[in-house]
């Protein structure tokens, strides 16, 4: 029994093509002259700052609650909304979990070793992978 | 005698800590400017106009007092006035601002002796060509340094400075990526595949 399966356990409800929406602050994105393309930076998906896991959204509850996902943005200006799937996080060995706030009902988390495996740490993967739901502004002129 | 006047400047510069202990407030110029000095910054410090931002420009210090810095240490790898280090310190010390919780989760403010940390290392491993890396701060307050060019990803985390580790990796080579504590001499080996 690890430590996510006994208090993050995985939710097999959250189906693996679920989008996990992820907000990038923007200290976190820039452009990947490798990629020829804006990117978030794998620090961008760390567990928070306090140990708990990494939160995101579930596209699946907003959609049932008719919500657009930037509503996860709101008052957050400068911000991008990045998603993974699911199916990925389970991949790299995460669990998937409900965790909804009194303010945020689609609030989840995912929870597992994002660090460790070098080029397929999760967290590097994640970055690769997060596509953009709402891209980065465009920097002021 | 300027050198006295400098240090009279320095012990006459009170608080001593350039982010007051009170809170989090806008970085005084003179007392950043002295705080870089202490810290054995050699070439740069810092001017701030209060009309506008913080920290608004960077001053490259007269050269011959860098160039006698550099002969009582150990053969610095570059001369640290490129711009795209003092682009790269000034983003660093901005991150210094970053108030807790800063990336609408709950990441901690930016811990000054990381900041302080990737100044140093990266004036030692940064050459005239290099470009200037990504700064990304870490959630727990450390920095994260990153170039992703040339078909080599390099990342150089500082969780704190006695935590320090790179991860590295070139597309365009048939190499495993690697993974390590840090070693200057093998990220200084990175860093010339970076530069041109």
């Amino acid at each position: 029994m690890t430590f996510c399966s006994e208090n993050f356990p995985d939710d097999p409800s959250i189906l693996g093509a679920t989008d996990l929406l992820r907000r990038i602050p923007p200290q976190h994105f820039y452009f990947d002259q490798n990629l020829n393309r804006l990117r978030p930076s794998s620090a961008a998906f760390e567990d928070d700052g306090d140990g708990d896991p990494m939160s995101v959204y579930l596209s699946s509850v907003l959609t049932a609650e008719t919500r657009e996902p930037s509503t996860v943005l709101a008052g957050h200006e400068g911000y991008a909304l990045a998603s993974i799937t699911a199916a990925l996080a389970r991949e790299h060995l995460q669990t998937v979990h409900r965790d909804p706030l009194p303010e945020e009902s689609s609030h989840a988390v995912v929870c597992g070793d994002k660090e460790s495996g070098k080029k397929n740490a999760p967290k590097r993967k994640f970055a690769l992978a997060a596509r953009w739901v709402i891209a980065p502004p465009a920097p002021a002129a | 005698m300027a050198e006295i006047l400098d240090e009279a400047k320095l012990r006459a510069v009170r608080p001593k800590e350039w982010i007051r202990t009170s809170g989090r407030t806008k970085p005084d110029s003179r007392i950043l400017e002295c705080y870089l000095r202490r810290e054995k910054h050699p070439f740069v410090s810092y001017h701030s106009d209060l009309r506008t931002r913080c920290v608004t420009r960077v001053r490259v210090l007269d050269i011959r007092e860098g160039t006698a810095r550099q002969r009582s240490s150990p053969a610095p790898r570059v001369p640290i006035t490129t711009g795209g280090y003092v682009q790269t310190v000034q983003t660093l010390i901005e991150l210094l601002e970053l108030p807790g919780g800063w990336n609408s989760y709950k990441a901690s403010p930016i811990r000054k002796e990381n900041v302080n940390f990737a100044v140093e290392l990266l004036a030692r491993l940064m050459r005239v060509e290099t470009p200037a890396p990504n700064v990304v701060p870490k959630v727990r307050g450390g920095v994260q340094l990153e170039w992703h060019t040339r078909g080599v990803n390099l990342e150089i985390a500082i969780d704190s400075p006695e935590h320090v580790t790179f991860f590295a990796e070139d597309s365009q080579v048939h190499e495993e990526a690697v993974e390590e504590d840090l070693n200057e001499s093998t990220l200084a080996r990175w860093i010339d595949r970076i530069s041109e």
